[in-house]
């Protein structure tokens, strides 16, 4: 049902005169899981915000030539994922900062970050996760936050199941290790 | 349960503590966010393609003239020089020979061309009998030649 409905889309979107209409539908259906796996990875909102922005400009890019046998959120979530990693790169290279040093300035910025609810134990968790390396940071994302099948997460980030399996044990092994001895 | 690389699964493996903290989302956005997101991005779609066109027109406006002024240097330059290289035919060097106008031979393009030139077996006879018959089959008057002289 949901791909047929995305095909729907993909059709409505080829048609010149229904272009923009099928944007917008697109954006709609995927917005908000796009945005936080984005957020996920970059923390501030106004950050996510444009890192969104440029993942969808770039989708509509693609999706003239979008093949409908794959499957649209995946491809989504692989643009929203380039994108971040990107953005992150280009964040390191232009303050001249080390990968961890990225990863402390984003976590002090979730300290005081008036868009982040969470309590003292939710932001440990955040220290926990921002403390993995990017791919392991991926992974644990999308599987503990965004559910994603381990087939879809394969898919997204053109790594094999085992090796994903593998990968989101140790995070989770860090992040308990993490959280005992913080 | 565990697979041959000794990897319990997922569902199983979720610790005590994860399970307490559970997998909520914590974070927020600005009220209303995902209200004019789609707008939003549309709007920079259309502003990208209105900058495109800008662009160009810009190229257009700004190229195409020195381009243009360009191009007629380029030509006036082309036709002058040109104008200095133009051969002339040998009546027209003639009457400039005749009326004696200042003419600038290239000593180079006058070196080689008799540099080319085979002397071995001159163009003309000096046989008197040759000369006879080519103006008798020409049908010059042999005698008004000859009382001009």
């Amino acid at each position: 049902m949901k791909e047929n409905e995305d095909i729907e889309l993909l059709k409505l979107f080829r048609a010149e005169n229904s272009k923009n209409y099928a944007f917008d539908l697109i954006v709609k259906k995927y917005q908000k899981r796009i945005y936080w796996h984005i957020r996920r990875m970059v923390i501030s909102h106004e950050d996510a915000d444009d890192v969104t922005q440029n993942t969808f400009l770039k989708a509509w890019k693609g999706l003239e030539n979008f093949n409908e046998n794959a499957k649209l959120y995946t491809w989504l979530y692989k643009i929203a994922t380039n994108e971040s990693i990107t953005f992150l790169n280009k964040k390191r290279k232009f303050l001249f900062l080390s990968v961890h040093d990225v990863e402390k300035q984003l976590y002090s910025h979730l300290e005081s970050d008036s868009f982040f609810t969470g309590d003292e134990i939710q932001l440990k968790l955040q220290k926990a996760i921002l403390s993995l390396p990017e791919k392991q940071r991926l992974i644990f994302n999308m599987k503990y936050y965004d559910e994603l099948k381990y087939e879809e997460i394969s898919e997204i980030l053109s790594t094999s199941v085992g090796a994903l399996k593998a990968s989101y044990h140790h995070a989770v092994k860090k992040i308990e290790y993490f959280l005992k001895n913080d | 349960m565990k697979n041959k690389h000794n990897i319990s699964n997922t569902n199983e493996m979720k610790p005590f503590s994860f399970e307490k903290i559970g997998n909520k989302n914590h974070f927020i956005t600005p009220n209303d966010y995902f209200e004019y997101l789609p707008q939003l991005i549309i709007n920079k779609k259309l502003n990208n393609k209105y900058l495109i066109k800008q662009k160009i027109s810009y190229i257009y406006r700004v190229f195409a003239p020195s381009f243009g002024a360009l191009l007629i240097i380029a030509l006036v330059f082309f036709l002058k020089d040109n104008s200095t290289k133009t051969a002339y035919t040998n009546e027209e060097l003639s009457t400039i020979i005749i009326e004696d106008r200042y003419i600038e031979f290239d000593e180079d393009l006058v070196y080689e061309v008799y540099s080319e030139m085979d002397y071995s077996s001159p163009p003309l006879s000096n046989e008197n009998e040759e000369i006879i018959d080519y103006l008798i089959n020409e049908n010059v008057n042999i005698n008004l030649i000859l009382e001009e002289l």
